[in-house]
């Protein structure tokens, strides 16, 4: 019989984690950055649901933990997306080819 | 009052220096018109002049050195003192500077009465007095160091006084460079001085260091720290300064182009005062001297060499201020004579009868080229005497005196030089040589300009008053002063105010002084038969007789052009060889260091490049490698 264990979550974590940090660090979208952002954090908040459910079920530390994260991670994204649109309306473009402004 | 004129005789050169800035901030502010300044000048010296007889009439008790000090600067262990110091060497020279700068002010006045620079040459003037009168009050070596830097300067400011032409521009400059390499031997000769005679000073009140009335114990202490042969570098290294100063061989081409100078100048600075400054350098360091019998040697042979080398070329000059010139370093030479044979009053007593009567002669040739419009070339002058009766005599009695005739004030002085030589043939008959060529060329230069006839363009005319005043009271010191204080017949002797250690009196020397007034009227007679009257001989066939020996003389003894070969030869490709080095490796040096921090930096430059993608790459690559250190740590 199969048994989902602690493993599968954590390699599902790290897959899921990868692929946002692929998405962050190659993709020319802006939007498509923020996007991989949320999956990468939502790697965390796997690892840290299956910690918590594997090692100490009595504590519910990891899963308040990753509540916490949501709540930010929702801030966050409504942040991003209204610096987004104010960076859009000054250069019509989202493209982060474009966003080179940190040189100077 | 007499105390209060002891007490302030540090005023002395406070007066001019507030005369200088007086005309420098009323120029400045425009409170003073264009060609004024003159009063407070002449005003300031005048105060010094009576200041100093006030002092020498109520100097008690009587011919004892005054000394005071003060502290100047002090850093760490070293304390610097300023002050003032007078005894009969300083109060000779205080006497000679103030009187003859007093009487070359007042005939500035007609000389440079219609130069727009009359303002600044007041004030360069004053400057100069200030620096020359605190150097003769100096008490110290070091303020006398600071002093005759000064002098220095004031004498650039003055060569170059008509800096528009070019050649004054660069007979100061000359001057200027001659003088620093003279002044960098006399500091070192300063510091060397100072560190072998430490330990005497450190025993003694600080505000004595360096002062010339303790002069004696530091140089014993210094001859047995350092030994004979440092001891006489060391003193030769000082003399260096004189050297520079007083125009002895082989620093002395400045001299002859300082000429380039307003005459005032010439007078006063080139003559009378600054280039005796050196001789009393030589006075104030006589204890170091002394005890070095090689360094007296050396000083002596320099002394007459330089007298004999400038009368040589004396003979052959055409410009008389050149002439002159060169016979005031001959005569320097004969003041440095005197020093290095031991005789320090004789010297002194030279320099003393030399300052009036060469002041007077070179305020002639002034006059001469006032008179003939600018005209300096003797050969363009002659029968001046029908002209300018007043300059004309004055000029034939500086000419006598030079010459050292019975009773003229040369005589005196001259002639204890020579007898002081007495015991050293060679050196004995160099200054008698020397005596007779002075002589010769003394009545070349008096009879080219004031007997036959005028030869120049234009009409001759005397000087005006303010001019020939100065002249006529020049003459009477350059008369009787070497009779008044020759110590014979009851009259005092100069030895007896100006000596060093004991005083004593020479007998006369009658077969000496018979020898120098037979040579000086037989270069008279040389003088008067070539370009006198009568005309029986010719010059031009002297001259093509004795063409290599003329041609050396007409070039100076190719002194400026060795050195021009020196400079332009071995020094030039020195200083190539050392700027090559400078741009290759110091500047190299100094490349790598920049260039490799500019090429770290353009490496580290593609880092920044402004994407947030790349940062993050770089962040997470840290990231990781952190985590696998620390797993491998752990």
């Amino acid at each position: 019989m199969f048994e989902v264990g602690l493993y599968h979550y954590i390699t599902l974590a790290a897959v899921l984690f990868s692929i946002g940090l692929y998405g962050v660090l190659s993709s020319r979208n802006a939007i498509r950055v923020l996007m991989c952002i949320e999956l990468m954090l939502n790697a965390v908040n796997i690892n840290l649901v299956a910690f918590n459910n594997f090692i100490n079920i009595e504590d519910l530390g990891g899963q308040v933990f990753s509540i916490f994260i949501l709540t930010v991670s929702a801030a966050e994204a409504s942040v991003g997306l209204a610096i987004l649109i104010a960076l859009y309306r000054s250069r019509k473009s989202v493209d982060m080819e474009r966003f080179n402004l940190l040189k100077w | 009052m007499s105390n209060a004129v002891q007490d302030l005789v540090w005023l002395i050169p406070v007066y001019p220096l507030i005369a200088f800035l007086i005309i420098v901030l009323g120029r400045w502010t425009g409170l003073l018109k264009p060609m004024s300044g003159s009063p407070f000048v002449i005003l300031a010296t005048a105060l010094g002049l009576i200041h100093t007889l006030l002092f020498l009439g109520n100097w008690g008790p009587a011919y004892t050195a005054v000394e005071q000090n003060w502290t100047w600067l002090q850093a760490g262990a070293l304390q610097l003192p300023i002050g003032y110091f007078i005894d009969g060497t300083g109060m000779m020279m205080l006497l000679v500077v103030t009187s003859v700068s007093l009487l070359i002010q007042i005939y500035t006045h007609g000389y440079m009465g219609h130069d727009p620079g009359y303002s600044r040459f007041y004030a360069y003037l004053a400057l100069f007095n200030f620096s020359m009168l605190s150097l003769v009050l100096s008490s110290n070596l070091f303020q006398m160091y600071i002093f005759w830097e000064m002098v220095g300067v004031s004498s650039y400011l003055l060569i170059g006084f008509w800096f528009t032409r070019p050649s004054a521009a660069a007979a100061a400059t000359k001057a200027f460079l001659m003088n620093r390499v003279g002044d960098f031997g006399l500091l070192i000769g300063i510091l060397t001085l100072l560190y072998f005679s430490w330990t005497y000073w450190q025993g003694l009140d600080p505000q004595q260091l360096l002062s010339f009335s303790q002069m004696d114990g530091a140089a014993r202490t210094a001859l047995a720290a350092a030994g004979p042969v440092a001891f006489t570098v060391m003193a030769i290294l000082i003399f260096m300064g004189p050297m520079a100063k007083s125009a002895q061989l082989p620093l002395h081409t400045w001299l002859p182009d300082a000429m380039e100078g307003p005459t005032p100048i010439s007078a006063l600075i080139h003559a009378a005062t600054m280039v005796a400054a050196g001789v009393f350098l030589i006075a104030r360091m006589y204890p170091v001297f002394t005890i070095s019998p090689n360094a007296m040697m050396i000083i002596a042979w320099i002394g007459a060499l330089t007298a004999f080398v400038a009368a040589t070329i004396a003979l052959t000059q055409v410009d008389i201020k050149k002439a002159l010139a060169y016979s005031t370093m001959s005569q320097l030479g004969y003041m440095v004579l005197a020093m290095g044979l031991g005789a320090y009053s004789a010297g002194l007593f030279h320099l003393m009868t030399h300052a009036y009567f060469k002041a007077m002669l070179f305020l002639c040739s002034g006059s001469v080229i006032h008179g003939c419009h600018e005209e300096q070339d003797m050969r363009k002058m002659g029968g001046l005497m029908k002209y300018m009766p007043i300059t004309g005599i004055t000029y034939l009695i500086g000419t006598i005196a030079i010459t050292g005739v019975l009773p003229f004030a040369g005589f005196w002085s001259k002639d204890e030089i020579i007898a002081s030589a007495a015991e050293q043939p060679l050196l004995f008959m160099i200054a008698i040589a020397t005596a007779a060529m002075t002589a010769f060329y003394m009545f070349r230069t008096y009879f080219m300009t004031f007997h036959g006839t005028y030869r120049g363009h234009g009409h001759p005319h005397e000087s005006p008053k303010v001019m020939t005043m100065p002249l006529a009271i020049l003459a009477v010191p350059s008369v009787i002063l070497g009779f008044a204080l020759s110590g014979f017949f009851g009259l005092p002797a100069f030895s007896q105010y100006v000596s060093f250690g004991h005083a004593h009196h020479h007998d006369p020397n009658l077969g000496v002084m018979g020898l120098s007034i037979l040579v000086a009227l037989g270069g008279f007679l040389v003088a008067w038969l070539m370009y006198g009257q009568a005309k029986v001989i010719d010059p031009a066939r002297i001259a093509s007789a004795f063409k290599p020996v003329h041609t050396l003389l007409w070039n100076k003894w190719y002194f400026d052009q060795a050195y021009g070969f020196f400079a332009r030869n071995i020094y030039l490709s020195f200083a190539s060889l050392s700027a090559w080095f400078d741009r290759t490796v110091i500047d190299g040096i100094v490349g790598l260091t920049a260039g490799t921090v500019n090429a770290s930096g353009g490496a580290m430059r593609a880092l920044q490049n402004g994407r947030v993608q790349s940062y993050l790459v770089i962040f997470f690559i840290a990231v990781v490698l952190l985590t696998v250190v620390l797993m491998w740590m752990v």
